[in-house]
């Protein structure tokens, strides 16, 4: 090769080599010296505006819905490096390590976030800026929930997951591609505890209640004589009982609204011991008068707390000859019930709230971890507050008795709710995105029980929302991860040697049949 | 010699011009004419979107890399010619698999019957709309691979080893359980072509450990599934076995060409020339005869005419070309519940409804109005469909989404839920199942219409469809009682008295029903909705209540026709001719009369 060609192919080197330098390199910020100040928060999706934070939530990726060609976000608080980011679309995606940083140094302190756009003519605006709070409690660093399509009778992939809230890491805890297309919910677990798990799968080969405790993975069939499998479980704080509710549930359509709903026509409530793998009950919570629902222990374990109705002779009535369902009148108590694990013998029981005080149906009672106060969902009627527009949360003070709907909640489906172990953060479901699929918010409550303006799950793609056709079902939030891996609770759904069937107590009578239990009700009801 | 080698040249060349091009031509008109495409497409209904998050879905379990091919090559069905020609390459390949693996083991060559035989197969497969393009792609994958790992027979044997390590478990990812193809003619190579029969153990060790290890501790997975998931095996096909033959030919071919060629061959290899070589035309003969009259008759007891016509008719309804519908069905097709609901709902679209109903019979009775929630059950859109048509939003809304349940977000699911929640003015879910159909490779456009009409609602009232369903929907809350249709018809009359679906619909109930008490009943409401005239079926039912009663008790304005008057008195004369014996009659009135709702009463 002789010189000339030998200077042309070096110089072409370097050329190519720089052209790939000036595209790789990541452009800088823009230097915005001039601006005009618009004196409103820029609207953004999710609305992490006036929020209040944990100082361990991954970041709040966002996206900016308002029309531009670029935009500039910055990030700062009282202490460390301001965090800023360019970017030629709406979307904001912060970078986890340095908002770890920020956040965690700030804890108790202000987060300020500064918005910038540049329009098409090339004019920078500065929006008013949006602050928001990093509280000095963490959250619970893991939540458990189902994920599933808008259900209705039919079902074919299903799965219960956890997240890492402190990134966007989600794993299954355990799929239906697994178990022969079953249905699994009622996940549930012991004060937070990842370490002691109950998950209800339903029809098929690895049906059962697989219930986990450190060293022990059973599957058992809570149904007997007694009782059919039980639902809405709640782990005693001694991790030896579960106290679930037999439900008689029958989904029926509304012509116009949410076209779900659901009506209760004899459930119960059993306790089971994991122990002595028996099932027992008591007159204050089966009586075949009412119809008792949505156990809760309080954190001592010296109280059940649960919904409880009249149970209606009949369900139908005629209007304008058609026949009609009496559903709107089912309204639910809030009662509680004394219990003494050490002698397994029950005391006085209680309407802590009653449906009449309050004109609403008052279900899913939780108590906060530190015994103070108790979350609970009220709505028109009915004992299934998810397909509820009507439905929203309410905080009742267990030291006071008084009972007040915290500004958590929208004009949209508002329900199941979940602690936080060190009770200043609670989870739950909300439909106020799109009045259809359910998604977690969080919200801070402060020592004086004030719950603040909620905030959504963040995602990695904070467009994740837009095509997401799945609900998120039953939040729960743990300490850790879950430690039984799916492959072991698949293999214990599967294996005989570790199934138990649960014995009814000798002193509790066997229920009426559960065709009995049906009697009045039409055969689209069953 | 060299001109033996000439001729031998030139005679190949000229049937493998010949044969393979005529082959696979009438492989793509079969599919084309006979199968096709397009109710492949209906019956499946692919799910496959442009988006990195869809992909992921697919590494969470072994096979899944071919769901994914198979999800996205599925896509073509829905226009029929590149269908059939996605069809046609893959059973080539198919082809050219059999012709490499053939090569790898044995000195034979130009046996086109074997390396054809596999596509022939794959077109009786074809035959059932249940196939499912990954399982071939799957096939095809572990067929390639093993004709790349039959080139490693001369390294290191413990190289091979690690390859067929590596390799194995590569494949059970990508193709899932499958990969026992590549296994199974593996272990025959070594066993035949080295003779290495631990190698030939370490291959079966591996391979019965790799669905064990990966379930155990890779994938969310039971162990059924990871064994024998991927090759989808089901009792749908006809004949059933060629699914197993599918599979197992390969293998056999293997064995018995090695087999052949050691033990037959061989010894008579002089004499296997004399006998073959200058006869090679008849072996053509053979061989064409093996490939169009075998797979001729193969795919003739493969086909099933009545499936194509059930999707036919169902991908018509889809497409609402209602003269089609009606032109597809047959009155013996009427016996089948989906079939007659078909029937019916074109009837009504066509405005003939309460005209031709009884044209055929109806022995499904009011079951081919709303299907039961049985039905419904297995194929949700159906009844989502009719309520649909209703004005019956919510119920639409439900089956679309028990539809979501089952078979994920197909194109027809995300629409009609995209529709319904425009009507119901829930614009954030209608926008995310056009976000989704935005990454779609087929229905942009269609999401494009209707995101304009949520972002200037008043062209919602310029889309006659959707403007029709607004008119019929409910005005206000009522619960829906669907397992009783009466009550439900009636609920949706009382909410909106100008849904005339819904009284044609309980109209036809109580004919199918022979209710004319309550038939005569709802004849009041008849003028509120603009007929010009009194449709034929409801003059004969009049007529018929009238007889029964022997007296007119209700108030009408319309009077029947004279011809139906004159029907009726001649269809009465036949009877009483017969003495009232209406077994006796039966012949004659179905003569005269198949088609009148007279006949239908007497003989339902």
């Amino acid at each position: 090769m002789g010189k000339p060609k030998k200077i042309i192919v070096f110089l072409s080197i370097v050329l190519v080599l720089a052209l790939l330098v000036i595209l790789l390199i990541p452009e800088g910020n823009p230097v915005i010296k001039k601006y005009k100040f618009i004196d409103r928060s820029a609207h953004i999706f999710p609305d992490y505006t006036e929020i209040v934070i944990p100082p361990n939530i991954a970041p709040l990726n966002f996206m900016i819905k308002e029309r531009g060609v670029r935009y500039s976000v910055k990030i700062a608080s009282a202490k460390g490096e301001p965090i800023e980011i360019s970017s030629d679309d709406s979307k904001i995606i912060i970078p986890i390590d340095r908002w770890k940083e920020l956040v965690s140094q700030n804890r108790g302190g202000k987060l300020q976030v500064e918005i910038y756009l540049e329009d098409i003519n090339g004019i920078w605006y500065k929006f008013k800026n949006i602050t928001n709070q990093i509280a000095y409690e963490k959250i619970d660093q893991y939540l458990a929930y189902r994920l599933i399509n808008p259900a209705y009778n039919l079902w074919r992939k299903l799965g219960i997951y956890q997240r890492n809230l402190e990134n966007y890491d989600e794993s299954p805890i355990l799929l239906n591609r697994a178990t022969n297309e079953s249905c699994m919910n009622c996940h549930s677990f012991r004060s937070n505890d990842p370490n002691y798990m109950l998950v209800h799968l339903r029809k098929g080969p690895a049906s059962g209640t697989l219930i986990s405790t450190p060293g022990n993975l059973l599957k058992v069939n809570t149904s007997t004589a007694f009782n059919q499998a039980g639902a809405y479980p709640a782990w005693h704080p001694n991790g030896k009982l579960i106290a679930m509710s037999v439900n008689k549930l029958s989904l029926f359509y509304h012509s116009i609204g949410e076209p779900r709903d659901v009506l209760d026509h004899g459930s119960d409530l059993i306790l089971y011991s994991v122990e002595s793998n028996m099932v027992t009950t008591c007159p204050g919570i089966s009586d075949p008068g009412r119809m008792e629902t949505f156990p809760a222990w309080s954190p001592d374990g010296k109280y059940l707390y649960f919904s409880s109705a009249p149970k209606l002779e009949s369900f139908f009535a005629m209007k304008d000859s058609v026949e009609e369902l009496l559903y709107n009148n089912i309204r639910y108590d809030l009662m509680r019930i004394r219990y003494f694990p050490e002698n397994g013998t029950w005391g006085k029981l209680d309407t802590v709230l009653s449906s009449s005080e309050t004109g609403l149906s008052l279900t899913e009672p939780r108590v906060s971890p530190d015994g103070h106060y108790l979350l609970f969902t009220a709505s028109d009627y009915g004992n299934f507050p998810i397909y509820l527009k009507s439905s929203d949360i309410y905080m009742l003070d267990l030291k006071t008795g008084k009972y007040y709907k915290p500004g958590v909640n929208s004009d949209k489906t508002d329900s199941f709710h979940s602690w936080s172990s060190n009770s200043h953060w609670f989870v739950f479901s909300s439909k106020r995105i799109d009045s259809y699929f359910t998604r977690f918010f969080f919200s801070y409550v402060d020592k004086d029980g004030k719950a603040y303006k909620p905030f959504l799950l963040p995602q990695e793609d904070p467009e994740f929302y837009s095509t997401f056709l799945y609900a998120y079902n039953v939040p729960e939030l743990i300490k850790g991860p879950v430690t039984v891996s799916p492959q072991e609770l698949i293999k214990t759904a599967y294996d005989p040697g570790r199934f138990l069937q649960a014995q009814l107590d000798p002193k509790v009578l066997p229920h009426e049949t559960k065709d009995s239990l049906r009697h009045g009700l039409k055969p689209y009801l069953q | 010699m060299i001109r033996f080698q000439g001729v031998k040249k030139i005679e190949w060349d000229y049937y493998s011009l010949f044969l393979i091009p005529v082959f696979f031509i009438s492989f793509f008109l079969y599919i084309y004419i006979e199968i096709k495409p397009e109710l492949y497409y209906q019956y499946q209904e692919p799910v496959f979107f442009l988006d990195s998050k869809f992909f992921q879905e697919f590494l969470g379990y072994p096979g899944g890399l071919t769901d994914y091919i198979g999800a996205f090559l599925s896509q073509l069905y829905y226009y029929p010619w590149a269908g059939a020609l996605v069809g046609t390459l893959l059973a080539w390949l198919i082809y050219l698999s059999a012709k490499a693996l053939i090569k790898s083991v044995t000195y034979f060559k130009k046996i086109h019957a074997a390396y054809l035989i596999p596509a022939v197969l794959l077109l009786a497969l074809y035959n059932n709309y249940n196939y499912r393009l990954s399982t071939v792609a799957g096939l095809i994958i572990s067929l390639a691979i093993f004709n790349l790992f039959s080139r490693t027979v001369s390294i290191n044997l413990f190289l091979r080893l690690f390859l067929y390590l590596c390799f194995s478990a590569i494949l059970y990812f990508i193709v899932g359980a499958q990969f026992f193809l590549f296994a199974v003619l593996c272990i025959i190579f070594e066993i035949f072509k080295k003779r290495n029969y631990a190698t030939c153990i370490f291959y079966a060790i591996v391979s019965a450990a790799i669905p064990y290890i990966a379930v155990n501790y890779f994938f969310i997975y039971s162990l059924r599934d990871a064994y024998s998931g991927s090759f989808a095996f089901n009792d749908l096909y006809k004949p059933w076995i060629v699914q197993y033959i599918f599979y197992l030919y390969f293998p056999f071919l293997m064995i018995s060409l090695v087999l052949y060629e050691r033990l037959i061959a061989a010894k008579l290899k002089t004499r296997l020339q004399k006998i073959f070589l200058p006869k090679y035309k008849l072996k053509y003969i053979v061989e064409i005869a093996i490939i169009f009259g075998g797979g001729g008759l193969l795919l003739y007891s493969s086909f099933d005419g009545y499936i194509r016509m059930f999707l036919r008719v169902n991908y018509y309804a889809d497409q609402n070309d209602w003269l089609n519908v009606l032109n597809n069905v047959s009155p013996e097709d009427m016996n089948d519940r989906i079939m007659a609901f078909q029937f019916n709902r074109a009837l009504y679209h066509v405005g003939e409804l309460s005209e031709k109903m009884f044209v055929y019979p109806q022995p499904a009775g009011s079951e081919s109005l709303i299907l039961t929630f049985e039905i419904g059950s297995y194929l949700p859109m159906l009844r989502s469909d009719i309520f649909f048509e209703l004005g019956n939003l919510n119920e639409a809304q439900h089956w679309a989404c028990e539809a979501l349940a089952l078979n994920g977000n197909t194109a027809n699911n995300l629409k009609r839920l995209a529709l319904i929640s425009i009507l119901k003015s829930e614009d954030e879910v209608a926008l995310k199942c056009l976000n989704l159909l935005d990454k779609t490779l087929l229905f942009r456009g269609w999401s494009e219409y209707y995101r304009k009409l949520i972002d200037n609602k008043s062209l919602i009232s310029r889309d006659a469809g959707l403007q029709r369903i607004k008119s019929l929907m409910p005005k206000s809350d009522f619960i829906i009682l669907s397992g009783s249709p009466e009550d439900y018809f009636k609920s949706l009359l009382l909410q909106n008295k100008s849904n005339k679906m819904a009284y044609e619909y309980l109209m036809a109930y109580y004919l199918l029903n022979c209710k004319l008490s309550k038939f005569i009943n709802y004849l009041n409401q008849f003028p509120n909705f603009g007929y010009l005239n009194i449709p034929r079926h409801y003059e004969e039912a009049i007529l018929a209540y009238i007889a029964g009663k022997g007296t007119q008790k209700f108030h009408l304005n319309y009077h029947p026709h004279t011809e139906t008057i004159n029907d009726f008195l001649a269809f009465k004369k036949i009877l009483s001719k017969y003495g009232g014996n209406k077994s006796a009659a039966r012949q004659n009135i179905m003569r005269e009369f198949a088609g009148s709702y007279w006949a239908y009463f007497l003989y339902k």
